[in-house]
This record gives structure tokens, sequence and C-alpha cells, in this order.
């Protein structure tokens, strides 16, 4: 009780700036009820007669306050988050606003014949809105057995993955006139990946994996895949050696960076980033307290050795991908997911500071001395007048040709920029949607970093801190991916290939993107105080 | 206080510099990108100085509010720059060319020329609304110029072509905003929401189709040029200039293998530039200049009977030679012995009719050259110190026409008595010359030229109407009527009895052969008809068609005779 109380006061001090309608002291009122022995909620509705009888049977100052704090919650509010009204109702928004996009495209383009009747549209969005219509499913299914999930989650993932599905069938007919065979029906490819996405992020988020794995190791999950770090490091690595050796560049990107088995081709480079994510929380969670203190050395605080080799070998990992893999979009990734969590784990920002002056040293050395790199910051300060700026140069033309509103969906002419579907699909969207769409796409990303870090900073408590970190190198993940490329497609920093996060083409980086926002989402049940509900 | 000061500073001094590389073009991106880069410190520091201390009690919480901090600053920085490329210098960026610093090759938005493709550009007609220009619909939604007459090269000198490569020439080119639809603002907003929205307007020319293809055919072969022209009111009924070109050469085809056809259109191109096809893309009716030869008498004598107690019209002899000054080539007659047919003393009616070179000498020498050119100005001449007068056709490029091309040479003696009956140093074009005959047919009312009666949007609604609109008295009622006599005369009796068309139609008019450094002279003939009653206007011009009297007036007879069958008035 002591322990619980504690929390409620730390909780108690965020209430009243958190705006957003999720107050922690809610989440407070639950947690005391935990501690209470709360009977097994299983129905909504129960729970919502739970939340209101929250107060009973507690003592002193504690009940006070929960009742206090009760009375001031207004019922609509307790069931709208019971009955997720939130989620299901962007969710909603979201399947409207992507059903106009696939009729306006359908009108400009003229692909199929609008019938102005119920069923002449649904023909239309039909197949096209299937994945969709996943997260709505996905969304009953989290209300039934994961009721605590964060509600934004899934909607921001409906939202980008939608505009990469639109995206995608905006730019297959373009695609299969410029480049015949090269890019077969895109639009339905992405439509699996999605769905096989979608289903991936159920069975992470719906699947009571805690006790599934209590019942054979004793574990819960995070228990589990932090116990297990060097091997998911240890896998991670071995596939990037793979590709060193077996590697191959199936789009002629100058970058070997994928697998080929069989039919499928894979980009270990997106799995290692998961690894790497569970492997420095698990680390850092360990060595924290060590990392934190440091070492004094004739009155100068140096880091701790526990920081500084990890430092370094991520470092030189970094350094690595860049020098045998022409990979510098996932360097660089890869390098700040490392510095964001070493940060947020020792609080200490020279140790990102002197990380970022450490990356761009390399970055400086590797410009005198890999072609590859003076030819990216070449063509990202002058395109004009390169041979290999014609890219650039067209995204360009593709930025400046959408102004404010854009062309709209299916009136511009986003298909000649090269890599238009993967690498440039920002400059699509800018250019079809404007500047409000492409701001409108950006503001997602910056609220999922906001949503992210909001998860990561409700988690308390010293038993929390593998999740938490869990959650900061997620968001991380997803947040810095999107800004590396949007800003090599703005050219804000030199471009490299790397994925636009949900909405570029390609499998394997959608399906880890679902993982990553799979694994969030379960940080997020976390956040609520109680595990998962058995 | 200070803290609140000091952040104030900060935040103009970041806005100062963002604002600063804003202004910056494109060309000087690492300039923007510094200050975007630099300014970026400050509004972090900014913005992290703005969470509540309450709010980073912990470590954890200000750790993660400062990586908060940093991504927002780092989408703020993208938007900054898509604020910059989309809005503040896009139509600079969506208009810049990139030029290859090896290759030199250049690559252009292309979206501006499909644009152009997609466009269902507005029709031409003719006035009587046969349709000479249309545009053809792919079943990719491109589009392209078709041209739906017998030939389509008797008008290509007017219409021009739609050439994505080669550009757009001719009323295409003159009246584009209204064809291409961008002169329509309704037309603009369903833009936003339709791609095959885009209907430009249609353009209503003064030509008639069959008078065109008629006149085309009598040039045949022969290099030159022929306008006809209502004298009452400027309308061109028709404009030929030959050799012309197909403009369907200069259309690409639509559904055709693209590169073929490139290469087809490429090879037509190519071959119109060569020297032996002699400059087809030349509309030579109102952009070539010929010395005059004799038409030319027409603007000397209207100069005489304006100022007819000068000149004296009527006390005129027609010698073998006459000696403009002492030492310049003395002045002949092209056949000898024209005295004969003049009489002796002659009179202006038959100097004109017979084309008698030494009397016009007479004449301008009487006149002086200050009435000379005042007098040619009325008619849209101009000399090359002042440009300003000339009579040009809005509608399409129009050459003026020069009196001498050297400033002050109509100061000597010689120069003026040449200018007189038609050499000297004058330039003119078919156009002009039919302005002459037109000002005389119209009682000496000089009126605008023009081709483009309406442009008329699909509601049939007319967006323009030309005016009709007199430009100035060239010549004095009656005078124009004497002028109108002599004309006939030649006609009838004179040097051009060859323009007489079996009685098809009465025709009065001059004929002028130019003779020119080359030695074969230009052919000239300008005409009007009905003498009586006067409704159409010509002037024919054959370049080395030699007798101005002989080729010059029979094109012209047929001209008007085809005039008078096929224009309904």
């Amino acid at each position: 009780m002591q322990e619980g109380s504690g929390r409620w006061h730390v909780d108690c001090s965020n209430c009243n700036a958190d705006d957003d309608g999720e107050s922690a002291c809610q989440d407070s009122t639950f947690r005391a009820g935990l501690f209470a022995k709360s009977p097994a909620r299983n129905s909504p509705l129960e729970y919502v007669a739970y939340t209101a009888s929250a107060g009973e049977g507690m003592h002193g100052t504690l009940k006070t306050q929960i009742t206090r704090r009760y009375h001031r919650i207004p019922h609509m509010k307790a069931l709208r988050r019971a009955l997720r009204l939130d989620e299901l109702g962007l969710l909603l928004l979201v399947l409207v606003i992507y059903a106009v996009g696939y009729i306006q495209l359908t009108l400009t383009t003229g692909s199929a014949e609008l019938v102005p009747t119920a069923r002449g549209v649904l023909r239309i969005l039909w197949p096209s809105m299937a994945p969709l219509l996943c997260f709505v499913v996905l969304s009953g299914l989290t209300h039934r057995f994961q009721p605590l999930t964060d509600q934004l989650l899934l909607p921001m993932t409906a939202f980008l993955s939608g505009m990469g599905l639109l995206m995608s069938a905006r730019l297959d007919p373009s695609l299969a006139i410029l480049y015949p065979d090269t890019y077969p029906n895109i639009d339905v490819r992405q439509a699996i990946w999605i769905t096989f996405g979608s289903v991936i992020y159920g069975l992470i988020v719906l699947v009571p994996w805690d006790t599934v794995l209590r019942a054979r190791t004793k574990m819960t999950l995070f228990d589990w895949l932090a116990h297990y770090r060097y091997a998911w490091l240890s896998i991670g690595l071995l596939l990037i050696v793979a590709t060193f050796v077996f590697g191959s560049d199936p789009n002629n990107s100058g970058v070997r960076a994928w697998l080929t088995i069989g039919p499928l081709t894979f980009q270990p480079s997106e799995l290692l980033k998961i690894l790497l994510v569970i492997f420095l929380a698990s680390y850092l969670e360990e060595y924290r307290s060590q990392i934190d203190r440091g070492v004094r050395v004739w009155g100068v605080s140096l880091p701790a050795l526990s920081a500084l080799v990890p430092l370094l070998v991520m470092w030189g990992m970094a350094m690595l991908l860049i020098v045998l893999q022409r990979d510098l979009g996932a360097a660089l990734m890869l390098f700040s997911v490392f510095l964001a969590m070493i940060y947020v784990a020792t609080g200490r920002g020279l140790y990102a500071l002197g990380g970022v002056l450490a990356f761009v040293v390399g970055a400086v050395v590797l410009y005198q001395v890999l072609p590859i790199v003076q030819l990216r910051v070449g063509l990202w300060l002058d395109p004009w007048t390169q041979t290999r700026g014609y890219q650039s140069i067209q995204a360009i033309f593709a930025f400046a040709s959408g102004g404010i509103f854009g062309s709209g969906i299916g009136l511009g002419m986003p298909g000649i920029v090269p890599a238009a579907h993967t690498d440039y699909v920002f400059a699509s969207i800018g250019e079809e949607l404007g500047l409000l769409g492409a701001v409108g796409v950006m503001l997602v990303y910056l609220l999922l970093a906001v949503r992210g870090y909001g998860i990561a900073l409700r988690l308390t408590g010293q038993f929390s801190t593998f999740a938490q970190l869990l959650a900061v190198g997620c968001t991380t993940i997803l947040v810095v991916q999107a800004f590396i490329i949007i800003g090599g497609n703005v050219r804000l920093i030199p471009l490299t290939g790397i994925t636009m996060p949900f909405v570029s083409y390609g499998g394997s980086a959608v399906l880890m993107n679902f993982v990553v926002m799979a694994l969030l989402a379960r940080v997020s049940v976390q956040q609520r105080g109680v595990g998962e509900i058995s | 206080m200070t803290k609140f000061i000091l952040h104030r500073m900060v935040l103009f001094f970041t806005a100062g510099m963002l604002i600063y590389g804003m202004s910056q073009p494109p060309e000087r991106e690492s300039t923007w990108l510094w200050c975007l880069w630099l300014a970026s410190i400050p509004a972090g520091y900014l913005a992290f100085s703005q969470i509540p201390l309450r709010l980073r009690v912990n470590t954890i919480q200000r750790s993660l509010q400062a990586l908060t901090v940093i991504m927002g600053l780092g989408f703020g920085m993208l938007s900054l720059e898509l604020l910059r490329q989309q809005v503040i210098w896009s139509q600079y960026l969506a208009d810049a060319v990139a030029v290859n610093a090896e290759s030199g090759e250049t690559s252009s938005n292309v979206r501006h020329v499909m644009a152009a493709n997609r466009v269902h550009r507005g029709s031409m007609r003719d006035r009587n609304g046969t349709i000479i220009v249309d545009t053809t619909v792919g079943a990719d939604g491109r589009t392209a110029r078709s041209y739906p007459v017998d030939t389509p090269a008797a008008f290509a000198p007017i219409v021009g072509f739609v050439s994505p490569r080669y550009g757009v020439s001719g009323i295409e080119a003159t009246y584009a905003d209204y064809l291409s639809g961008s002169r329509n603002p309704l037309g603009q907003i369903f833009r936003m929401f339709r791609r095959d929205a885009v209907r430009g307007d249609d353009v209503v020319l003064t030509i008639d189709a069959q008078l065109q293809q008629a006149v085309y055919a009598f040039l045949g072969n022969r290099v030159g040029s022929v306008v006809v022209l209502n004298p009452r009111s400027g309308a061109i009924l028709a404009m030929a200039s030959s050799p012309s070109y197909d403009p369907r050469d200069m259309t690409p085809e639509l559904g055709a293998d693209p590169v073929a056809d490139q290469l087809r259109l490429d090879a037509a191109w190519q071959r119109m530039l060569q020297s032996d096809a002699n400059e087809p893309l030349l509309n030579r009716a109102i952009q070539g200049r010929y010395p005059p030869g004799s038409t030319f008498k027409i603007v000397t004598a209207a100069a005489v009977l304006e100022h007819a107690g000068i000149a004296q019209p009527d006390d005129i002899t027609c010698p073998e030679t006459f000696q403009s000054e002492p030492g310049a080539p003395p002045v002949v007659n092209a056949i000898p012995n024209l005295n004969a047919k003049t009489g002796n003393p002659a009179s202006l009616r038959s100097v004109v009719a017979f084309s008698c070179n030494t009397a016009f000498a007479q004449y301008a020498l009487r006149l002086g050259a200050t009435r000379l050119v005042s007098s040619a100005e009325r008619f849209g001449f101009v000399t090359p110190e002042k440009q300003n007068g000339a009579v040009t056709l809005s509608d399409l490029q129009t050459l003026s026409s020069l009196l001498s091309v050297d400033d002050g040479f109509l100061a000597i003696p010689a120069a003026i008595a040449d200018t007189g009956f038609g050499q000297g140093q004058l330039l003119v074009t078919p156009l002009q010359m039919a302005l002459v005959a037109a000002t005389i047919a119209n009682d000496g009312v000089l009126m605008q030229p023009y081709v483009v009666e309406r442009v008329v949007n699909q509601q049939n609604a007319a967006l323009y109407s030309h005016i009709t609109r007199p430009i100035r008295r060239a010549v004095s009622s009656l005078n124009a009527i004497r002028i109108r006599d002599s004309m006939r005369y030649a006609v009838t009796d004179g040097f051009g009895t060859a323009a007489q068309n079996q009685g098809v139609i009465t025709v009065a008019g001059k004929s002028g052969t130019a003779e020119n450094p080359t030695g074969i002279p230009h052919a000239w003939f300008i005409a009007y008809a009905p003498a009586e009653n006067p409704l159409y206007a010509v002037a024919v011009m054959l370049e080395y068609g030699g007798e101005g009297s002989n080729a010059g007036a029979t094109l012209a007879g047929q001209v008007l005779a085809a005039a008078a069958q096929t224009v309904q008035p």
C-alpha cells in the first residue's frame, strides 16, 4: 500500500496539466483498485460499473482523494474510455477520409465508372478499403481482449497505412506505364502487406502472451524479451553479416541490403532495428545505474565503461553499415535511436551530444573517403547540374507544382519522380495533396512522437524501465525514420534510401513497422498499471 | 523580467534569421540551410524553456520532453522547407530548368507540357462556321490538333501549329489564352476537381475556307502570296502564302508509337528548314517585304490629287527617259514609245493605266519628299525615322511597310523620283498593298484589317468581338473616285486587261513589276471588284513572277472571280 500511495502522488502531480482527456489520476483509480484485489473484468459494462465503484473500501486520504477525483470525471468520459469510443470514432474518420480519397481517385483517373448509388460507391471502395476494415476489426477485438490499450495508436497506424494504400493505388497505373514489368500491382501487394501487418499487430497485442509465457517460462512477455537480449542481438547481426555475403539488390538502388530466399526478398536491417531496440532497452535497464554514475578521474566525471562500450560499438556499427553496405539511412536511424535511448536511460545530454559529435566526425571522415557520401551530399546541396540529380530535380518539380492545396489526388504527375512509391512517396503526397496534406501527414508522425513518449513518461517505478525504454525506442524508430526520409525528400538533409513508416511501398518494412507499433501498444497496456487481462 | 526580454530577443533573432534565409533564392540553397539549422538551436532553447518547471521535475520527464521538443523542431524544419518549396519559391522552382554541367542536357518540369497535351483546345471556324482546326482526344486522354479541311496547308500561315517540341505559332499563339481555356475563370475552378474539364474557347475567323483553299490552289507551286479583304470592314477573307506546310506534320499523332512519331515530327521540321524549301514557315502576306513596283503609283497618284495645286495631275507628259537629277541614271519606262498609249500630253488616268514611270517620277519631284511621305503615311507606310504609324494586324505578327530603308534616303531627288513609281528603297508587304486597293475602294477610308471576328465559349456567347474601326481617311472621297476611274481604265484598256475574268465580275486594278537585284522581277497586282460597288480588294504578289500585267493580273482576276462565286457578302 505504501508503494501504491507513493505512485499515486506522483501521478497526481501530472494530472492537472494533462489535457488529453486521459488523466493519469483516472489510471490510478484502476491501479488502486487492482491493489484492492478487484474482481475480474470481462465485459466493458462491468468495467464501467467497476470504475464507478472503485472508491469503495478505501481508507484514509487515498479514499477521499479518489472519491473527489472520481466525482470530477464526467460519466461520458468513463464510458468513452470503457467502450473505446475515441478509437472507434477516429478509425471511422480515417475510413471516411480514404473513402473520399478513393472516390476522387476513381473520378480523376477514370479507372472505373462511378454509379452514384450506394452499391456503385461500394463497388469502388470494396477491394481497396478492405485492409482498412482490418483496423476496425482490430479495434473491436482490442475492446474485447485488451481494453486498456492506448486509443490513439491504432487510428494513427490506420491513417498512415491508408495513405500508403491510397498512394500505391494512385501510383500503380503510372508505374505500369513508365516501368511496365518492374513494379506489378503495387496496390494489391501493399494491401496484402498491410493486411498481414495488422494480423501480426493483432497477434502481438491481443494474444495474452504474458499468460502463455508465464505458463512455460515463468516470465512475462517483456521479461522474456529482456532476458534473451543477446540472442536477439546475435540474430540481428547474423542477418546483417548475411547481407554482406549473400545480399542482393533487386531494385538497383545501389544498396545490397536485401536477402532473397526463394520468391521472397527481405530487408534484414528492418528486423535489426527492432532487435536492436529490444537489446538496448534490456542492456540499458541493467546497467542504467552504473552508466548514470560515471567514473571520476582526477576530479573529472567521465562516462562509465558500460556506457562507453555500447556507445563505441553502436558508433562502429553505424560506420560499418555505411562503409560496407552503403546504407546511410539505416546507419543514421539506428544511431539516432540508440542516442535517444541512452539519453532517456541516463538523462545525460552530454552522452547524446558526444554521440552526435562522434557521428558528425565519422561522417566528415567518410565524406573524404567514400565517393557515395560525396555524391549524396553533392546532390543534396546542388542537384541542378548533376547527372544523378534527375531524381532530386523531379521531386523539386513535384513539390513546387503541388503548391498549397496540391493538384488533387490523381490530378498530378507524381509518377515521373523515380521511386515515387518508395523513397519519394512524400513527394507524391506533396504534389497531389499540397503543403496542407504533407504537413498533415507530418503532424501524425509528430503526434506519434508525443503519444509514444507520453506512454513512456507515464510508466513510473523502477520495474518498468525496460518497457519505458522499449516505448522510447519504438517511438523513435518510427519518427526518426519519417524525419530522415522526409528530410531527404525536401532536401533538409541528404537523401538516404529509407522507407517512410507505413506509407512507403515495401513488404518487410510495413510488417516490421506493425511489429514496432504492436510493441508500443503493449507498453501502453503496461502504462495503465495492469498487465493484460487474462 | 530579464528572462522575458532575453526570450523576446532570441525569438526575434530566430525569426529574423528564418525570414532572411527564406528570402534567399534557390540558387543560394546552402545559405538557407545554414539559417534553418542555426535557427533551430535558439528555437529549441525557446521551446524547451516554455515547458512549465513542474512538468520536468525528474530526469526521465526532462529527457523525454527534450526528445519531444527535438522531434517537434525536426518536423518544424521540414514544414519550413515545404513552405519554401511549395509556397514561397514554388513558381520559380516549377519553371526552373536544370542544365547538366557535363552533357549540357536540360530537364524541365514536364507537367507544363503534359498539361498542355491534355487541354482540349478550342476550335477555329471560318466565317460560315466551317471548322478549320479542331481537337481530337485520344484513348489516353491526350489531345491533338486535327484539321478537318481538304488542304490544311492553305490555312497553316494563318492558324499556325501546336507542337510540343517546336512551340506554337499563328492564331494558335496569339489567341492561346482563349484557345487553351486559361482565360476562362470558371474552367479554372472546374479544373481543380476534374482532369478532363479543360476546354478552350472557339475562335471564329473572317476567312472564307472555300476561298482560302481556292486561292492557295491558284498559287500552286509558285512562290508568293495573296490577300483578299473586304474594303468596307477590313475583314480578311483569304490570306494565302506559298509555299506553305502541312500543320499535321507538326502535330503528334495520337496512339502512334511515340519514338517513331517524334522522328516523323523532327524530319518534317528539318525538311522545312532546308534552303530549297523556300521558307514555308514565313507568312509572306504579312511578313514578306518586297519592292512594290508600279502598284505604288496608286499611292503617288493619291498624293498628286491631294496636292493638285502643286502636282498638277493633268499637266503631265510621258517621255521615254527622265533625268531626275544630274548624274543619276535616267528613269525609263517598261516599254518604249509609251506616250503613244498615254497620249501627249497625258493625263493622270492614262499614266496610271499604262504605268508610265517617267510621268510618276515627275509627279514625285513636283510633290517633294515631305508631301509624298505624308500622303503615303496616311495609307500606313512608314519611314525608318517614324515607325509608329504602321498598320498592323493585331491578330498575327505583321511587319511594317517601309518607304525607305536608310534614314534620309528621300532627301535625294533621284530617290524621290524612284520612290514615286515604286522602286527606290520601298519594302512593302502584300497586306499593305491590299490595304491601298481597299482604301481606294472604300472611298478613301483606311479600315483596320483583322482576321479574328470573335471568340465564343461553349455556350456560343461571345467573349471577344472585333469592332469595325476606320483608322483614318487616306484620301478624299472625290480623289478616291478619280483613282478608281484610273484603275478601272487600267483593266479595261491599260496594262491590267489580263485581270478581266470572262465577265464574272468587273475588276479595277493596277499592275506592278518590281525590279530586284536578281534579275527576274516580282509580279504584283492590286485590284478590287466589282468596279462599281467594291466588295473585295485584293493584292497578289508572285516572287520572281515576271510581268505584273501578265501573271499578276491573271491571278488577281482568278481570285476575284472565285471570291465573287464563293463569298456570301
